[in-house]
């Protein structure tokens, strides 16, 4: 087969195949979300984030009820509640009472060290501050060893407001993406807003 | 003259009645309608678009305004260049108390099979037939309320 025939095939064949191949498209409805959904979530500062599941049931009036739990990978604000919400189409709002005790543990990190004089200088290395919906209230001293001591104090507070979800139903109810927002005194310094990505399991 | 005064009443009472139950329909009904793509998280963006690559995920988005509380029926209707109704979204939603509900449906264009081969010779192969200019007609309750348009190119 000569170099023309072959230039000459290859088009060919391209518009065959094309020829054979008709497009197609897809426009889905919203989807139930009556299911158990797992994921997970991160708070805007970067500060806090963890698992989140969502056991949700949908009535005829797109009226939603259920339960949601945080399991933390460390710090923490919000806390397992129960949910109420509604579907509009693919929107999905949800809404969790956050009332209860907030824990904040304060760690200090210090170094003790002798100046040339023979006296006690006593440096801050670190300060962390951790928030968790359960905990004791005290404070935990330790002996890191090389004159580094660290500090442990947990106070607690009766917090109350709302967490507030807006989700976004894809994949035929698959999937639920979005953004929450705590109101009230839930959490502090900002760590109570950010994205949940969850899929159903 | 006792029946003139029960019919009089009876009349009166009637117009007051419906007065009353067409009060909430009276108010102006109205639904804006936009295109535009996701954002990272699914929700349509806010900026607006009227031209789509023949790949994108189009997102028709409407604020419906002065409907009844209660439970309606949407469809938007996805007429594709050559006057077809390519798809339909039909779901049913809930005023609720919100001054307006936000509504949104998606259209999503993948060419067809074996196209694939060639796209590197022509990137609109297998996609030739949704090439130009769409129709969204908006329905609520099974009464067209808007339409608009859009582009798709490749």
């Amino acid at each position: 087969m000569n170099k023309l025939a072959i230039a000459l095939l290859i088009p060919a064949f391209a518009t065959a195949l094309v020829g054979c191949s008709s497009g197609s498209s897809e426009a889905p409805i919203p989807a139930s979300v009556t299911n158990r959904y797992q994921g997970t979530f991160q708070n805007t500062p970067g500060t806090q984030s963890g698992s989140v599941s969502l056991n949700l049931s949908e009535d005829t009036a797109r009226a939603v009820t259920g339960n949601i739990i945080f399991t933390s990978d460390g710090s923490n604000c919000l806390r397992n509640a129960t949910v109420t919400g509604t579907t509009t189409g693919f929107n999905f709002d949800l809404t969790a009472s956050q009332a209860g005790e907030l824990f904040t543990t304060t760690t200090t990190i210090t170094r003790t060290e002798l100046d040339d004089a023979g006296a006690e200088v006593v440096t801050t290395e670190s300060i962390t501050v951790r928030e968790s919906t359960t905990g004791t209230v005290g404070t935990v001293n330790r002996d890191l060893g090389g004159g580094r001591n660290s500090s442990a104090v947990t106070t607690s507070a009766g917090v109350t407001g709302n967490l507030n979800m807006q989700f976004n139903i894809g994949n035929n109810g698959a999937t639920l993406q979005g953004t929450y927002v705590t109101d009230g005194d839930i959490c502090s310094n900002n760590t109570g807003s950010g994205v949940m990505s969850l899929n159903r399991i | 003259m006792a029946l003139f005064v029960v019919m009089v009443l009876g009349l009166s009472v009637s117009s007051g009645a419906h007065s009353e139950n067409n009060f909430e329909s009276k108010l102006p009904k109205s639904a804006s309608l936009r295109f535009t793509l996701s954002d990272e998280l699914g929700f349509p963006q806010d900026q607006s678009k009227d031209s789509f690559d023949c790949l994108d995920k189009i997102y028709a988005v409407t604020d419906v305004k002065g409907f009844k509380k209660g439970k309606h029926i949407i469809e938007f209707r996805w007429v594709d260049p050559s006057g077809d109704t390519r798809e339909r979204t039909v779901y049913d939603f809930f005023v609720r108390d919100k001054p307006s509900t936000k509504l949104w449906a998606w259209l999503e264009l993948s060419r067809g099979q074996g196209a694939g081969v060639v796209q590197w010779l022509n990137p609109a192969a297998g996609l030739e037939e949704f090439i130009g200019k769409w129709e969204l007609k908006l329905l609520i309750d099974d009464k067209e309320f808007k339409s608009d348009e859009f582009d798709v190119n490749c």
